[in-house]
């Protein structure tokens, strides 16, 4: 074409007879799907060796231990036991199921993920090292989360999170002293909740 | 320009890469300089005269028999082999074989149930020690205790890199150390007493004498040892007092030129003291107790020349391992743990070496084995057999290529037939370059404690069944209903005698240099692929929340890198050696892992995770990548004075895999590298009076968190009567 100014009044022409389809197609969908952000919960403090503390995904907090008996809970953590709100372990129908694989990677909860619960022959997440989500140093006696450890969750009333676990003392730092036993015992994780009840998680 | 030098200087620069110590580092090259200097001079006094090849060649022409179960040249030895001489020994002040064999190049010493040695990354369960030809017994968890074997009546040591199946079976997959000790010689004897820190008193005598057809050797030695602690806050030692004894004699008697008869008989005995706490729930008590151990052998040889041609050896060898412990509760004397452990090993063997042509070697044998273990962890007294046939032809092809190819066969009481082939050669491209390889395989029978071991851990609740009592002690476990849940299918748990054994197949190929006169080195590159690693597993939890665990065959490993050595004759009197390992070891299925994406790693500052790539996996743990040394000898027979000085590197390696992803990765615990130096000189007065004092670590390194068994600076004299002798 010789013409610059036609030849640049014709492309912005297709560019914008594109953007306008594809703002219809959108418009077509329902519901947009906004992404989910990953929220990184820091020092969760689960130093008590008799109290479990509580956390409600809706909420994104911990509850009151008042609420331990209530479906307001989904995963409750005491030094190095979690729990969840099911089973033996309270009244609501969360539930287990332990992925490996990369936090950003699983992004929805496939129908071959199969869950579990705390009941009396044991409880969801095992809290023996290696076998559950950390591994302890029996000469350093770190507690390290082990790496590519997903809990796919489902929480107490059926909707569905996903949890890693990043560190287990305070202010996650990089190379913990097991010695300061005042900062052992704090959970820092990173999570995705979906409130729609979909088993999307991204 | 002189190429040894230059050599040596880049081997210099490399392994000062790896110090970290300036100071070192400034001794280190100051060493080089006056190493260069005594050089310069030693060329100066040479000049316009032919310099001899003498002592690298003598080096060539030191016989070995380990290789090749006849006597060879080392030179002419298609593998990799390393003679470590007694002269050599005395002159490092050594005085157990782990200190001897830590110093070489590509030997790690490790600690697990005592002090083992790694040979091309290899566990010290895969080498063989024997003493003149046959097997020392006796491994706990499969470490044989180095320091059970005294050096003062070694004559050299001799170490066989690479499988050695072929001839000696079961056991040599990474290697063969052969101690070879004196033989009746002449009339002589010494009496040697030496004190060191950490009360460490050794004191030796031996007597040989060869008259006519008979000859006599005798030997003692007793070592006693005070021991060290790292943590004198805390209850017991790092190390607890010891003492052994030993004693050797080999009686000879030649009936003719044509029928030799040899009657070697070896005795051990050692007792260690030991105290500690122990903790349960809270409440913490003091132990106290004694070990002992005592293992003894016999071995009866006769050689019979049938012909200039056919020479035949009968061997009987015997050997029993025997350790015994105590221990009781301070408080009120009451038994906390009583266990011993009773081994013998019986072998009757007939080995015939025939020249069907001038050039051509045929060593051909066979024999049986007869082991038993007995011991508190063991149900009843347990039996291995094995008997096995071997054959070897060795090749002279021309006077530059040597070829030899040999096998052997083994058969088991439990596991059936194993073969292992070997095929080596060497050829001489230049006078002073050959160039040789060898392709063999090697195995290791599953052992008493992967077949039998029965054992529950009373206080931790724990079990660990052997293959043959898993289903057994499975069962009893269901019977009382203390079986929460299985960990394998069920027809895992109910095979029997169904481990393989573990088997390797290794390459090795390699250069040997004499490139200029005195000068002389080698450079081997090896790959050892192994498969039926046997661990342990977890095959059951128990409804106390402990496991019982079982042995398979589950893992596979490589092992590969590189070993070169370099040695160069200074001056009449000094010598200067150099050697380096560089080894990359892996487990094989974490890297079919890594490469399926299965292995994570987080990064502990931004706590991000991602899969583990194969650049970030740094292999099995305890290996250090890099290793090397760097030793001095000296020598004046005018004088009197000899001396070394030797330092030895380790580089860094894994201790934990810290964050239990299954791989070591940076971020898991490592041990830092550390050089250690020891130094020793001695002077001999009249051919009568020898006197030595050294200094072991001189720079006193220590990591008393990590290594508890390098314990700091050991400062030594020691004195000598050499009573008589025969020149």
């Amino acid at each position: 074409m010789k013409n610059p100014i036609v030849a640049s009044s014709l492309l912005l022409l297709v560019i914008f007879s594109l953007i306008f389809s594809s703002c219809n197609n959108d418009d077509d969908d329902p519901t947009p799907a906004a992404p989910l952000e990953a929220t990184t919960f820091k020092d969760l403090n689960a130093t008590s060796a008799k109290l479990y503390t509580f956390f409600s995904f809706s909420k994104g907090d911990t509850i009151s231990r008042a609420d331990s008996a209530t479906n307001k809970w989904d995963i409750a953590f005491m030094s190095t036991k979690v729990i969840f709100n099911s089973g033996i372990s309270g009244p609501g129908n969360a539930a287990l199921s332990l992925q490996n694989g990369v936090f950003d990677e699983i992004t929805v909860v496939s129908d071959t993920m199969t869950f579990k619960q705390d009941s009396q022959s044991g409880l969801a997440l095992t809290k023996l090292s290696d076998k559950g989500w950390y591994n302890y140093n029996g000469e350093t006696h770190i507690i390290t989360p082990l790496p590519g450890k997903v809990l796919v969750i489902r929480t107490a009333d059926g909707k569905y999170a996903k949890v890693e676990i990043l560190s287990f003392y305070k202010g996650a730092p990089a190379s913990p002293d097991a010695t300061k036993t005042e900062e052992t015992g704090f959970y820092t994780f990173r999570y995705i909740y979906q409130p729609d009840g979909t088993k999307t998680l991204e | 320009m002189c190429e040894c030098l230059s050599k040596f200087v880049m081997f210099g620069i490399s392994l000062n890469k790896l110090m970290k110590r300036p100071r070192l580092c400034l001794l280190f090259f100051g060493s080089l300089i006056s190493v260069y200097t005594s050089w310069a001079q030693s060329q100066k006094a040479t000049e316009g005269k032919k310099v001899s090849n003498m002592d690298s060649i003598q080096q060539l022409q030191e016989v070995v028999v380990t290789a090749t179960r006849s006597e060879h040249q080392l030179g002419a030895l298609p593998m990799p082999v390393t003679v470590v001489s007694g002269k050599q020994i005395q002159k490092m002040g050594s005085l157990r074989l782990n200190d001897v064999l830590q110093e070489q190049t590509g030997l790690m010493p490790v600690t697990n149930h005592g002090n083992g040695i790694q040979i091309q990354g290899f566990d010290p369960d895969y080498t063989l020690i024997l003493v003149d030809g046959e097997p020392l017994i006796g491994r706990t968890s499969g470490t044989l205790e180095l320091s059970r074997v005294a050096v003062g009546n070694i004559k050299q040591i001799e170490i066989v890199k690479g499988p050695a199946s072929s001839l000696y079976g079961s056991e040599a997959l990474a290697g063969v150390i052969n101690i070879i000790t004196e033989k009746p010689e002449g009339l002589k004897g010494s009496l040697k007493g030496r004190y060191g820190t950490n009360e460490t008193i050794d004191l030796t005598g031996d007597f040989s004498y060869k008259y006519r057809k008979l000859g006599v050797y005798a030997f003692v030695n007793r070592y006693h040892t005070g021991g060290y602690d790292f943590t004198p806050a805390e209850y017991g030692n790092t190390v607890d007092p010891f003492t052994n004894y030993t004693y050797n004699t080999k009686l000879t008697y030649d009936f003719s030129e044509k029928v030799k008869l040899s009657l070697s008989g070896r005795y051990f005995t050692e007792s260690q003291t030991s105290a500690s706490v122990i903790s349960l729930e809270g409440a913490s008590d003091t132990i106290s107790g004694t070990g002992k151990v005592t293992d003894w052998n016999i071995n009866p040889t006769l050689t019979v020349k049938f012909a200039s041609r056919f020479k035949t050896n009968f061997r009987l060898y015997a050997s029993r391992y025997h350790t015994s412990s105590l221990l009781s509760y301070e408080k009120d004397n009451s038994v906390y743990d009583e266990t011993f452990f009773t081994q013998t090993f019986l072998r009757p063997e007939v080995i015939a070496e025939f020249s069907p042509a001038k050039k051509q070697t045929i060593t051909f044998g066979g024999g049986g084995t007869s082991e038993s273990v007995y011991a508190t962890r063991y149900t009843s007294k347990k039996h291995f057999s094995t008997v096995y046939g071997l054959s070897q032809y060795e090749w002279l092809v021309n006077k530059d290529l040597t070829l030899i190819a040999g096998g052997r066969f083994d058969h088991h009481s439990l596991y059936g037939g194993q073969i292992s082939p070997k095929l080596s050669g060497q050829y001489e491209i230049l006078p002073w370059l050959a160039f040789r390889a060898s392709l063999g395989t090697g195995f290791k029978a599953p052992d008493f404690r992967q077949v039998y071991l029965n054992f529950t851990n009373s206080t931790v609740g724990y079990s660990v069944f052997g293959i043959e009592e898993q289903k057994a002690g499975i069962d009893t476990y269901e019977a009382l209903g203390q079986i929460a849940r299985y960990l394998v299918d069920s027809t895992l748990l109910n095979q029997t005698g169904r481990l393989k054994a573990e088997r390797s197949v290794a390459y090795n190929a390699g250069f040997k240099i004499t490139p200029i006169p005195r000068v002389m080195g080698n450079i081997n590159f090896f790959r050892n692929n192994i498969q039926n690693l046997i661990n342990t597993r977890p095959l059951a939890e128990k409804t106390n929340g402990q496991y019982i665990y079982g042995y398979q065959n589950i893992s596979r490993a490589v092992m590969q890198g590189i070993e070169t050595d370099w040695t160069c004759q200074l001056n009449k009197h000094l010598s200067v050696s150099a050697g380096y390992q560089l080894l990359y070891a892996y487990d094989q299925d974490v890297l079919d892992q890594i490469a399926e994406g299965k292995i994570y790693i987080r990064d502990p500052k931004t706590l991000k995770t991602s899969r583990m790539k194969k650049s970030q996996y740094g292999g099995l743990l305890n290996r250090s990548r890099h290793s090397g040394n760097v030793k001095f000898f000296y020598e004046d027979s005018k004088t009197g004075i000899s001396g070394s000085l030797r330092g030895i590197y380790r580089g860094k390696y894994g201790l934990t895999d810290t964050d239990g992803n299954g791989a070591l990765n940076e971020g898991d615990e490592y041990v830092k590298g550390y050089m250690l130096w020891n130094i020793a000189m001695a002077k001999t007065f009249r051919k009568m009076l020898i006197v030595q004092a050294g200094i072991d670590n001189l720079f006193n390194f220590q990591n008393t968190a990590q290594i508890t068994t390098i314990p700091g600076r050991i400062v030594y004299a020691s004195l000598q009567f050499v009573l008589a002798k025969n020149q």
